[in-house]
């Protein structure tokens, strides 16, 4: 160490006045030597000899501004803010000793104190699994399914939560997630995938889930935990899509047939309430009804027909316009 | 100049004093629990776990250098164990992820026997998959997969925690993170899986057609009982009936495309009056 140019020597060897003695004991002047040194830094401090009044002045109030400069930091680092629906847990010296409501609020600075912000009383959303990925679950009956759940949960004491298990959050997380595959795996994969059980499992989940929190007094309270997806696997789609055809078409096969039959029955009820009709008539004249009902039928028959009449042994031969008759037809005259 | 030097000889011994003041001075939280070790040996607890008591955190003086403060934690804490292999009493081989809590119940003991909470999670690691073996060794594959594992679980707990009370800790609520097939087994479910939906969907093709092959029959058998039912009560009549009504359909719809030509002779029921000249017969 050089004594001569030392900090603490130059101090004592001049005491004209504390800015004066400072000047040499600050390093960047000491290495005016050094050009390098010089630029922005150096010019600073190489000031006083150039335009002494100014500089002189603030050199004298350098302590106090650093000591001004401490002390708001200090301040700084203790306001801690606290957002909106959340508390924060004060440790001062490792010992929570006050919990800080939403707002801005002050603790000691770190290293002596530290606070830790959670939620309370707001929901959060926890996604199982995190990503958007496959997770195959074994079923009651040993197929796989592809299942994944939202859990809504809520810190309702966030000393104990931050006190009950540690990590937290992981644990959370890891103990919901083995409810999940618990619940999946009592149910049949058929139950979970049309849905019919999926209300059962999320409930199971749920009710588990928060027995096992209560039993190591977590201060965390469920929701809702809703089953966002029970898919067979994705190698299997294609095969799943082909019974989803199959059944369709099934279904498609008898709603067609539920059809048919219906006109069918329509058709021989009203067929057979026409016959009932008709028949009263034909009970009260049998013969009349028998004659008019051949001629009604036959008028309407040759009406919408063309028509030859091709005459016996009266000679009587109509033959209407328009005929398209083959002309094999009238060729052939029937024998009387 | 020998100012300067007491001046620094002061500087340096406040120096010192501070180091040594801030290196006999340790912040244990609320979650921690710390074990004093003098020249490596356990000497005293702070913040030591005791049921129902919360844990007390602050500041606490040690000898400098002399004194090495082991921290532990207090809380209950979880722990995960995956990648155990298991074969089952009927011989199906899975794959386990394991969760659980332990808790450092005997802070001194634990520091003594392992040193730390790190060979603690070591050592916890170790011994679990040849107990999983042990116990899941005795239940069906498809019962390990069952919450509680046929009691697997319960004995799994049981005899970690013996083995873990030996070293200081309390291991509780041991359950399945998952519970996870081999590669080879599942393609094996893979294959199942889509054998049995081919299988169903043939089958639901069968029985749709059946079952609209039946609702038609029975609709026909329907049908006819009605016809019947009326028609039974002339017969003849109804031939009669029946057939005007099918010429109606077949020959007489106005909107029908093509027209037929109808060749009628004289002898024709319908044109006999013709031949009739001058009525009577």
């Amino acid at each position: 160490m050089n004594k001569d140019h030392g900090p603490w020597d130059s101090a004592d060897s001049a005491p004209a006045a504390e800015d004066a003695g400072r000047a040499p004991a600050n390093p960047w002047l000491v290495s005016q030597s050094d050009p390098a040194m010089r630029r922005p830094i150096a010019a600073r401090s190489g000031t006083p000899r150039i335009r002494g009044g100014i500089m002189r002045r603030l050199q004298v109030r350098w302590p106090w501004l650093a000591a001004a400069g401490i002390v708001a930091t200090l301040l700084t680092a203790s306001v801690r803010v606290i957002g909106e629906g959340q508390q924060g847990l004060v440790y001062t010296f490792g010992h929570h000793n006050r919990t800080l409501s939403a707002g801005i609020g002050l603790a000691l600075p770190w290293p002596l104190a530290s606070v830790q912000a959670y939620p309370v009383g707001t929901p959060q959303t926890l996604a199982l699994p995190a990503a958007e990925t496959e997770q195959l679950l074994p079923t009651r009956d040993g197929q796989l399914i592809n299942a994944s759940a939202e859990m809504r949960w809520t810190i309702t004491d966030p000393a104990a939560f931050a006190a009950a298990v540690i990590p937290a959050e992981t644990a959370l997380r890891d103990l919901a997630d083995a409810e999940l595959r618990a619940a999946i795996a009592e149910t049949p994969f058929d139950a979970a995938w049309d849905g019919t059980g999926r209300a059962a499992i999320a409930n199971r989940m749920a009710v588990r889930l928060q027995a096992a929190l209560n039993a190591r007094r977590a201060g965390v309270r469920i929701d809702r935990i809703a089953i966002t997806r029970a898919d067979p696997p994705g190698v299997l789609a294609e095969s799943f899509a082909r019974l989803a055809k199959a059944r369709a078409e099934a279904r498609d096969h008898r709603t067609k047939a539920e059809e048919w039959s219906a006109r069918t029955l329509n058709n021989a009820r009203a067929e057979a309430q026409d016959f009932e009709r008709i028949y009263l008539q034909y009970r009260a004249a049998p013969e009349i009804t028998r004659r008019r009902m051949y001629y009604e039928t036959m008028e309407r028959v040759i009406a919408n027909n063309d028509r030859v009449i091709i005459g016996g042994s009266a000679g009587a031969q109509v033959v209407l316009p328009d005929t398209k008759a083959s002309p094999s037809a009238p060729a052939q005259p029937k024998a009387p | 100049m020998r100012a300067s030097l007491a001046k620094r000889t002061l500087l340096l011994v406040c120096a010192g004093i501070g180091l040594l003041a801030i290196s006999a001075v340790s912040v244990i939280g609320d979650r921690e629990q710390a074990v004093i070790m003098r020249l490596g040996q356990p000497d005293r607890v702070v913040n030591g776990f005791a049921a129902n008591r919360p844990g007390i955190g602050g500041v606490i003086a040690h000898l400098p250098f002399a004194e090495r403060v082991v921290r532990l934690d207090r809380t209950l804490v979880s722990f995960k164990a995956e990648n155990i292999t298991v074969r089952s009493a009927d011989q199906q081989r899975r794959n386990l992820a394991l969760l659980g809590t332990y808790r450092i119940t005997d802070p001194v003991r634990l520091v003594r026997t392992l040193g730390g909470e790190a060979q603690l999670n070591r050592e916890l690691a170790n011994i679990l998959p040849a107990l999983a073996q042990a116990e899941f060794g005795r239940v069906d594959a498809d019962q390990l997969a069952l919450p509680g594992g046929g009691g697997a679980w319960h004995r799994l707990a049981a005899q970690l925690d013996a083995r873990a009370r030996t070293l200081g800790v309390q291991v509780s609520d041991v359950r399945a993170l998952q519970v996870a097939l081999t590669e080879a087994d599942r393609q094996t479910t893979f294959a199942r899986m889509q054998e049995e939906r081919e299988a169903a969907a043939l089958s639901a093709a069968d029985e749709g057609m059946q079952q609209a092959l039946q609702i038609r029959s029975a609709a026909e058998v329907e049908a006819a009982r009605i016809i019947g039912a009326s028609a039974g009560r002339d017969p003849e009549f109804y031939d009669f009936y029946r057939a005007m009504s099918s010429y109606e359909t077949m020959f007489a719809d106005p909107g029908k495309r093509d027209r037929a030509t109808l060749i009628l002779s004289p002898d024709n029921a319908y044109l006999r009056q013709m031949n009739n000249r001058g009525g009577g017969r």
